[in-house]
């Protein structure tokens, strides 16, 4: 960025203030839920908040070994099943947003052919749409098909998610590659194929790789595909954790538990597309 | 061998009509200029024989094959562009090596290896072999750009403004390299330039492009000595040319002579009667500035006028003289004028040409050539 | 015949490197293409044989009064959320905007609640904001009785806040990019001329950022309107909560009602897309505007 300017000392701490107060406003829930996901139960339903306790693992324990942890709480071993059915689910759509995306991305940069804009502008009014307008019609044709409850099914649908990400922002980094470097190649003796794997994808490689990540955030972080089309076999983590609220009782610490361990994937991955952050989140609008 | 041959080629862009129906011929091994300002279809002219852009309309043979539809990778063409193109991710090795390890070339390790030192060692970058393109020096990009297209010994090397955007010195430098290696290479070289110095240095055939028209198609002598009309006379010369709009007349002297408007500016017409095209008596009088002499004498014969501006340039002067409503760009080994001095203007009779005030064409061009000054 | 090959290369190569992807496409538009069509019928899931109706399912929604109602409550919430996460974010990129000791690690804790599942955003404030929860317990500590967050007319505001909290870093990244993509010579005169604070604020940095934050508003305006997750997570779409996507999720998925359910979709979609042709082109604008190439 540009040149550090020059503070003085009492205007760096009221920054410094006014910053740590919003911090504390972004970061006390996440707190509060992790010592949550600590405390036994009694603590948990204890009338003033305790913020000193002994920490256990029982709720861990709990949702990833099952069994009766205490005398107060029924252990939910679906818990690891759910996390499964997000890693494979999450992982899949992605991969398969790549391979059909990256090309499509690519040819959206370099080609101009008919209804070129219509297909781009296709991609991305999935992102507009509201989910349930589809989920209803896929809802009916996956009964017929036979695809509801089933991995595959889910899949596809997270396309909504992940591919218009992948086209929108893919095709900007492709945009930013000079023209004429893939000129060099062509002239160099390389077919279109040679090209794009040699040079194209090669350059695009890093913000290939924080799209990726963030597309993958995207779909590990979709709630209301899995809670409508998929059912106890296959609901993503996202559905199971809200699973830990029943008609009879709430299960607050095993809730917790559940969701440090559902929020902890994208929030690692958080710390590696930081700075690619702001073209996804914009489709690529903004050229950060 | 390698000749390359454009005929009536166009190219279009939507409706912006950037090359319309050009025609030259490159011979074997010869340097074939293309010069012109910016916007003029140069690019578009060398992308269009590399096969990167489709042509719109017409035919471009290499080596008598019709090659409108051969893609670039089958072509034996290199190229080496304004921008040098270098593979960014890719060390300075592997960018000279790339079109070696292409399809169309194959060559094995070892020949790779051979090649890449043979050309690093010509243009003195062995050094930098290890270094990626962002740790270069745009002189040093613009080596390996060469390097890269010499690598693959195509027959025909095309150059877009290889060396426009290196600094003066280095641009000198490369200019009488560039002639070197084409001489020890052995191809034919087509080079694009805005820069008329390096066209008349470089080149055996100069053709000049101007908003997608060709204006004229010569050797160096030709282009300077008789350019085809004003546009190439402006183009290529620096202090540019006087341009001063004259009519003829047929006075009491025994020739014709050219006078401006107020009378003040008086030439002899370099033009018999019975050779002007009929009708013809707006003309616009041409003078290159260092054909004009400059002198204190006002007894002499010649155009009285009076320092304008004068501009010291080491061994030269550049002095701009008004003579009536004109200004006439001098260019002159004696300095020491002052402002509003009072000079006469002297002027040869064969230094003289002459220009069709409407269509800016020259109208001595076809008089036979009188080969007076070489370059 | 080299010619013919190459022709045919240029021509449908591109259609060919698009294919799987559009192939995917196609398999999401044929649902997109029959919803609209289903809207029109009176599909219900418990009886498959579907008879059309025309806009006999509109008709009966814009008659009933709780889709009006669900309507106005997703507006209002739009309203609301956009209305302090724009604002706020645009005081918190300012503030990251200053090249202070720790600004990397402000600008990441940022960013963490972006990052977050929403329905799992909306479990941990449920926990915060639960009866006897800590949420309660400070505000006890300045004698305050305790408040049901959510329940009954609490509760939209409730789901405002976890909104707010969730997305103003959304505004604030996106702002932030757009203060440190401006130049910096405008600033350096002002400071030249000695302008005040306000001023710099009100005449060069609003009208500069002014792309980034129609852009900010855009996306908070699409993803307002298509709120689901908070409120499921957290009152299950209780009355005062009944966002569109909750009423029809309710509709197609408690009562079946599948035709008068995409009614209520497709009227949402049709806002969104209207509201985003406007800001788009407005965004268009002022982008033209900002970098000087208006034509």
């Amino acid at each position: 960025m540009k040149q550090a300017q020059q503070y003085s000392s009492k205007r760096q701490i009221l920054i410094w203030l006014a910053l740590a107060g919003y911090a504390v406003f972004a970061l006390f829930p996440l707190i509060w839920v992790v010592m949550m996901s600590f405390k036994s139960h009694i603590d948990i339903i204890s009338p003033i908040p305790k913020f000193i306790f002994t920490p256990s693992l029982d709720n861990y324990k709990a949702i990833l070994f099952g069994g009766q942890s205490t005398q107060y709480e029924v252990g939910q071993t679906d818990f690891l099943l759910y996390f499964k059915n997000s890693c494979i689910i999450t992982i899949s759509a992605v991969l398969l947003s790549l391979l059909a995306g990256v090309p499509a991305a690519y040819a959206l940069a370099r080609y101009r052919f008919r209804f070129k804009d219509d297909i781009a502008f296709t991609f991305l009014s999935f992102r507009f749409a509201p989910e349930i307008a589809v989920i209803i019609p896929i809802y009916i044709l996956y009964q017929k098909l036979h695809l509801y409850n089933t991995y595959v099914g889910l899949i596809f649908v997270y396309q909504l998610i992940t591919l218009p990400l992948i086209v929108w922002i893919i095709r900007g980094y492709f945009e930013d590659i000079s023209v004429e470097i893939e000129q060099a190649a062509k002239l160099d003796g390389y077919s279109w194929w040679g090209v794009f794997t040699k040079i194209a994808l090669p350059l695009v490689k890093p913000g290939l790789a924080s799209t990726a990540v963030l597309a993958f955030i995207f779909a590990w972080n979709n709630f209301i595909f899995g809670l409508i089309l998929g059912s106890s076999d296959t609901y993503p983590s996202t559905v199971g954790t809200l699973g830990f609220i029943s008609y009879e009782s709430v299960l607050w610490g095993q809730m917790a538990a559940a969701t440090v361990i559902t929020i902890l994937p994208p929030l690692i991955l958080a710390v590696f597309i930081q700075k690619y952050l702001v073209r996804g989140l914009t489709m690529g609008a903004i050229r950060g | 061998m390698s000749t390359v041959v454009l005929k009536d080629v166009h190219k279009d862009y939507g409706k912006v009509k950037a090359v319309r129906g050009i025609s030259f011929e490159c011979a074997d091994r010869e340097i074939l200029a293309i010069l012109g300002p910016s916007g003029a279809g140069k690019t578009s002219t060398l992308k269009m024989i590399a096969g990167l852009e489709s042509i719109t309309m017409g035919e471009i043979f290499e080596n008598g094959r019709l090659v409108n539809f051969l893609p670039p990778e089958k072509r034996n063409t290199a190229m080496v562009f304004e921008s040098y193109a270098l593979y960014p991710h890719l060390s300075v090795y592997d960018n000279i090596a790339f079109p070696l390890r292409s399809r169309s070339v194959q060559l094995k390790g070892e020949s790779i290896d051979a090649r890449v030192l043979e050309v690093a060692d010509m243009l003195q970058i062995g050094p930098l072999l290890g270094r990626k393109p962002a740790e270069l020096s745009g002189g040093q990009k613009q080596r390996v750009a060469l390097g890269r297209a010499l690598a693959k010994r195509a027959e025909v090397l095309l150059l877009d403004e290889p060396i426009s955007h290196l600094d003066a010195k280095l641009r000198h430098h490369m200019r009488r390299e560039l002639k070197k290696y084409q001489q020890a290479l052995n191809t034919t070289v087509i080079y694009v330039t805005h820069d008329y110095l390096e066209a008349l240095a470089l080149a055996s055939t100069i053709v000049v492009l101007n908003m997608g028209v060709i204006h004229q198609t010569g050797s160096p002598g030709v282009v300077y000595n008789r350019p085809a009309d004003t546009f190439v006379a402006t183009l290529i010369g620096q202090p540019r040319i006087n341009l001063v709009p004259c009519r003829i007349q047929n006075t009491s002297a025994p020739e014709l002579e050219c006078i401006s408007g107020d009378g003040s500016f008086r030439v002899p017409c370099p033009l018999p009667a019975d050779q002007l095209p009929s009708g013809c008596r707006e003309v616009l009088v041409g003078i290159r500035p260092q054909f004009l002499q400059l002198t204190p004498n006002l007894d002499d014969d010649g155009i009285a006028g009076e320092i304008y501006v004068s501009e010291y340039m080491g061994t030269d002067s550049i002095v701009e003289v008004k003579v009536g409503d004109h200004l006439l760009k001098v260019l002159t080994k004696e300095h020491g004028y002052r402002i509003a001095q009072a000079v006469k203007l002297q002027v040869l009779k064969k230094d003289i040409m002459l220009f069709d005030a409407q269509t800016g064409k020259n109208l001595l061009n076809h008089r036979e050539p009188d080969a007076s000054h070489g370059s | 015949m080299k010619s013919r090959e190459q022709r045919w290369q240029d021509r449908y190569l591109p259609y060919l490197i698009i294919l799987p992807a559009l192939v995917l496409t196609i398999g999401i538009l044929y649902p997109f293409i029959l919803a609209i069509i289903y809207s029109l019928t009176d599909y219900r899931l418990v009886s498959p044989v579907r008879h059309f109706i025309g806009l006999a399912n509109y008709l009966d929604s814009f008659r009933d009064i709780n889709f009006w109602y669900s309507l106005g409550v997703t507006l209002l919430y739009a309203a609301l959320t956009i209305s302090i996460e724009v604002p706020l974010g645009l005081g918190v990129a300012m503030l990251l905007n200053h090249e202070i000791r720790g600004i990397r690690s402000f600008r990441f804790i940022l960013i963490i609640p972006l990052m977050m599942p929403p329905v799992i955003a909306a479990l941990m404030w449920k926990m915060i904001m639960a009866e006897n929860g800590v949420m309660n317990y400070f505000i006890g500590l300045i004698g305050a009785a305790p408040v049901p967050w959510l329940a009954n007319t609490y509760s939209l505001l409730s789901i405002v806040l976890i909104d707010v909290w969730l997305y103003t870093p959304f505004c604030a990244i996106i702002l932030l990019a757009g203060l440190q993509s401006l130049p910096k010579e405008p600033y350096e005169s002002a400071m030249v001329d000695r302008a005040s604070g306000f001023f710099v604020f009100r005449r060069l940095t609003l009208p500069m950022l002014k792309p980034f934050l129609i852009l900010a508003i855009l996306f908070r305006t699409i993803d307002s309107l298509k709120m689901f997750d908070l409120v499921y997570a957290t009152t299950k779409g209780s009355h005062s909560t009944m966002l569109m996507q909750v009423s029809a999720y309710y509709e197609a998925f408690r009562w079946y009602n599948m035709g008068k359910s995409l009614s209520y979709m497709i009227v949402i979609w049709v806002v969104i897309f209207i509201i985003s042709r406007m800001l788009v082109s407005w965004w268009n604008r002022a982008m033209q505007r900002a970098t000087g190439t208006e034509r």
